[in-house]
């Protein structure tokens, strides 16, 4: 117990004294997952708003699919994607291994699968009356799904808050991709996983919190947001 | 005013292969209020959406200002020139005035032309003070008047408006009536469903009514158009009314009635009682019940039953002549006999013998007047004053059906009705719902107190009775002689 007040103690002053190699490697965690996210975003809002308004065969059988994609383990998408990847992989030729650009590859097929689902629950529950009462008003169809998504925006941000959470926490994609490299592929939880094997304490209980206080802002900013639009309301 | 939109064969299924709608025609002309009934379930939603745009029909051919077109292209076209407001509008999460300018936006104006339309629109329904409320905080009342000035800046050619006045105060009810009219003296076209009985008159041109017709039929029937539309409703009037059954009650007489009117110019007046405390008698058709089956006095017809060497219908009459403006005999046997007396004779419009509510039904539906007076067929001491006492207790309490009283119990067959109510009567008979109390408790029911008539509500129901009558019959000649 000892032992874990002082590591803290000693984070905090890691965390405070501005230490270069900490901060670097929580920029690469934000960028990657950020990165992540925005594209994921937009492509699986469309494909929720086609899988809860549209109707093609299939439609059922890929909600399945994206259902049972939440429970996808970050390390198979690691290991999945390093061996596509890899040299001898069937995208070998891009070099994308050990590479951010193959970190956000990874963390793109792991936040997906719960943007899809989440985004397709809060469309399926919106209101009808919203989509049709658009169209009637002379909105063309994508103009009516904008519409429709402003509608339903905090259930889709909170679809986004949670992609988020979930890649900026991951590490066995991080770890197996990126490959852990100082300043370029060491984000926040590889670091951790690393000065955690070499009984460094300190800098991992320091990234820890960073990235506990973020999730804490985030929501706090989202909550925020809420409760001045109902304070309008 | 031309038709601009007709749809023809219109077939609507739902996924489990339900029918919901089956009309064979139904066309819109311009500058028109036409007001649709019809019971749960009979289609009236799903025919607006249809006609929005937003739902498919399974089969329909759509003719657009004399075109024929594809229901891609006919979507495009009703989804542009059509506004479809919900029973329960739906506002966007934004201001009053960002929901109006919703349409505007995606119509290519320029943002200060939006600006300005919307600004004109918030003083035309008077929400300026709500401009920058959140729409979604509104009552009721105000969300219907935020809907229908956010459809009405789009300036389109039709307007469908589902149950506007559904579930609304008093006052919202009146504003929304108000804005209603104000858009029809835009030459906006609207359709507007309703249950209400008094909205036709209100705000109608043309009343049609939605209904399950037999297994898997629905039919719109026209049963009548109101009196500003006097060109339409004599063209209509030759028209064959189709109507519930299997085989359409054709035979009407609607000619014969509708000449009869015509003859009188009187008839041709919008006479109130608040202006003129005459009484509007050929506003005033009475219908004549002799539709019934008789079963005490083994089967005879009663209306034909001879009293004092008159049949019964004949003193009745005699009687009813003098105070209103038409007569029509409602009967399902005998008609040939019925017809001597040369009044249209009207046949039960569903079926035979379902009791003196379809009678009523199928009376209102001929009668082209603002009140129909009912009585039964065998009653013969009619009291002269009638149909006077029974249309000023239903001015006088704004009833909508005033009913005789004896000073025991209710004479609900002695009634006088709004012609209005024939759409809630047509719900209520196609729901299944035969019982003339039960109907009469859904409406503001006037009791016209007749105890100084005590031989009113005499009926005969026996050979006894009727020698009863003749005695009585006699006896008062007697009395007035002397």
């Amino acid at each position: 117990m000892a032992q874990l007040l002082d590591t803290s103690r000693q984070a905090l002053g890691l965390l405070f004294s501005g230490d270069p190699a900490l901060w670097s490697i929580v920029s690469i965690s934000f960028s990657v997952s950020l990165r992540a996210v925005l594209i994921a975003t937009p492509v699986a809002f469309l494909l929720a708003f086609l899988l809860a308004h549209a109707r093609f065969p299939g439609r059922r059988v890929l909600i399945s699919t994206f259902n049972t994609l939440l429970a996808l383990p970050a390390v198979v998408v690691g290991l999945t994607i390093y061996m596509l990847l890899s040299r001898n992989g069937p995208f070998g030729d891009l070099k994308l291994l050990f590479t951010q650009t193959g970190m956000v590859i990874g963390q793109i097929v792991l936040c997906f699968p719960l943007l899809v689902a989440f985004s397709h629950a809060t469309l399926q529950a919106a209101d009808q009356r919203a989509w049709e009462t658009a169209v009637t008003l002379g909105a063309k169809p994508w103009q009516a799904m904008l519409t429709l998504m402003y509608e339903v925006r905090y259930g889709l941000i909170a679809a986004v808050t949670a992609a988020f959470g979930r890649i900026i926490a991951e590490v066995g994609s991080s770890m197996m991709i990126g490959g852990n490299i100082l300043n370029y592929t060491r984000n926040i939880t590889t670091a951790i996983a690393l000065e955690t094997s070499k009984g460094e304490f300190a800098q991992g209980i320091a990234l820890g919190i960073i990235l506990l206080l973020s999730a804490l802002l985030l929501n706090f900013a989202l909550s925020f947001m809420q409760a001045r639009d109902d304070a309008a309301l | 005013m031309s038709v601009f939109l007709q749809l023809k064969h219109l077939r609507k299924s739902t996924n489990a292969g339900e029918h919901l709608l089956d009309i064979d025609e139904f066309s819109i002309r311009e500058n028109t209020c036409i007001v649709l009934s019809g019971g749960n379930g009979a289609g009236k939603t799903t025919l607006l959406k249809i006609l929005a745009g937003l739902d498919k029909p399974d089969h329909a051919d759509i003719i657009y200002d004399g075109e024929h077109l594809p229901w891609k292209f006919a979507q495009q076209k009703l989804r542009h020139d059509v506004v479809y407001l919900h029973q329960q509008p739906y506002m966007f999460d934004k201001t009053v005035a960002e929901n109006i300018a919703y349409g505007l936006r995606r119509s290519g104006l320029n943002r200060a032309q939006v600006d300005e339309t919307v600004e004109q629109a918030l003083q035309w329904a008077q929400l300026s003070k709500l401009a920058s409320r959140n729409a979604r905080q509104l009552s009721g009342g105000e969300k219907q008047r935020v809907a229908l000035t956010r459809a009405r800046v789009l300036s389109p050619r039709l307007l469908l408006l589902d149950e506007p006045l559904a579930s609304m105060d008093i006052n919202a009810r009146e504003q929304t009536i108000h804005l209603i009219k104000r858009l029809k003296s835009e030459q906006v076209s609207t359709i507007v469903t309703s249950h209400e009985p008094h909205i036709s008159t209100l705000i109608g041109d043309e009343h049609r009514h939605l209904c399950k017709t037999g297994p898997c039929r629905y039919t719109v029937v026209k049963p009548f158009l109101f009196q500003r539309n006097m060109e339409h409703r004599s063209r209509l009037s030759k028209q064959a009314i189709t109507c519930a059954s299997d085989q359409p009650c054709e035979d009407l007489h609607l000619e014969d009635s509708a000449e009869r009117s015509n003859k009188d110019p009187v008839n041709r007046s919008n006479t109130t009682m608040n202006q003129d405390t005459t009484i509007p008698k050929q506003q005033i058709t009475a219908v004549i019940l002799a539709g019934g089956l008789a079963r005490r006095m083994s089967g005879q017809d009663k209306g034909l039953i001879e009293i004092n060497g008159r049949a019964m219908i004949e003193h009745i009459i005699t009687a009813l002549t003098p105070q209103v403006g038409n007569i029509l005999i409602n009967a399902n046997r005998n008609l040939d006999q019925y017809r001597r007396y040369a009044y249209p004779v009207i046949e039960d419009m569903m079926g035979e013998f379902f009791g003196p509510l379809v009678g009523m039904a199928s009376g209102m539906q001929a009668s082209n007047t603002d009140y129909l007076l009912t009585v039964p067929c065998d009653s013969p001491f009619i009291p002269p004053v009638l149909a006077e006492r029974l249309l000023r207790e239903l001015e006088d309490q704004r009833a909508d059906i005033s009913v005789a009283h004896d000073s025991t119990r209710m004479q609900p067959v002695f009634a006088l009705l709004r012609k209005e109510l024939l759409a809630s009567l047509m719900t209520y008979l196609e729901d299944g719902g035969r019982k003339i109390d039960t109907w009469y408790a859904e409406h503001r029911l006037a009791k016209t107190d007749f105890s100084d008539w005590p031989d009113a509500f005499i009926n005969i129901n026996t050979p006894d009775d009727r020698e009863n009558v003749e005695r009585k019959m006699i006896h008062q000649k007697n009395v007035q002689i002397t």
